[in-house]
């Protein structure tokens, strides 16, 4: 069986799997490429502007120097994209998981199970927030964790309505209200 | 010590130490990826696209420390 997190049951029904929105994803990216375009206009307008430093052996060191910040432009784009992919909700009939990568060397897989839900809040803030609409879902927890947190996930109150619609599914005897 | 080879050794220094710590963050984010990441298949995809790459930028860096011998 392909398991999305590592206690998923065969049994357990998966209905929603969730990241970031791409926009905050792209987000990052037009930050990235603010970098990538230093390194473009340097190559480009650097040796008629300042001719005496891009020849000879000054114009050797300073293509080995942007060949090093050129590895770690595509270093940095590498691990964006890989904290993206890593971070992951999951809703499913019986709990949410909450995947979290913090860096390369932080990972963390949180749960909490339907019946311990209290409240789910949700949110969208700011202008692309509301042109993309993605934003933030809070669920309040009976649990250890008090509260559950979605960041810049897309559709944020249709999440909020399948959480409360899931626990509206669970016994009134296993409520933990 | 002649100024010339001060300042290989200098850039030689900055290259080998830099590349290292790179290709360190490298290897630790191909290998978090493929451990942690939901589809093996699109992990090892995207890993051996960077590598390609990365190793691509480090050959042309080093290939340019090789010339200022």
């Amino acid at each position: 069986m392909h398991r999305i997190f590592p206690s998923q049951q065969e049994y357990e029904r998966i209905y929603l799997v969730v990241r970031e929105h791409w926009a905050h994803l792209l987000l990052k990216f037009l930050i990235w490429v603010v970098f990538a375009a230093l390194l473009v206009i340097v190559r480009r307008f650097g040796p008629p502007a300042i001719p005496a430093l891009f020849a000879g052996t000054a114009g050797q060191v300073v293509e080995l120097l942007l060949s090093l910040y050129q590895m770690f432009l595509v270093l940095s784009a590498f691990l964006i994209w890989v904290l993206y992919y890593l971070n992951i909700q999951v809703v499913t009939d019986m709990r949410i998981v909450d995947v979290d990568q913090v860096g390369l060397f932080s990972h963390t897989v949180s749960e909490l199970h339907i019946e311990n839900i209290e409240d789910v809040t949700s949110e969208t803030n700011g202008l692309f927030g509301t042109i993309f609409n993605f934003g933030n879902v809070f669920v309040q927890t009976a649990g250890a964790r008090e509260r559950f947190e979605f960041d810049n996930v897309p559709n944020p109150a249709a999440i909020e309505k399948l959480l409360l619609d899931l626990y509206d599914k669970v016994p009134h005897e296993k409520r933990h209200d | 010590m002649p100024q010339e080879n001060m300042l290989y050794l200098g850039l030689a220094g900055i290259f080998y130490v830099s590349s290292a710590v790179m290709g360190f963050f490298s290897f630790f984010g191909i290998y978090v990826l493929v451990k942690h990441g939901q589809s093996r298949g699109l992990a090892l995809l995207v890993s051996l696209l960077y590598a390609s790459v990365f190793i691509a930028s480090l050959e042309q860096a080093r290939g340019l420390l090789g010339s200022l011998r």
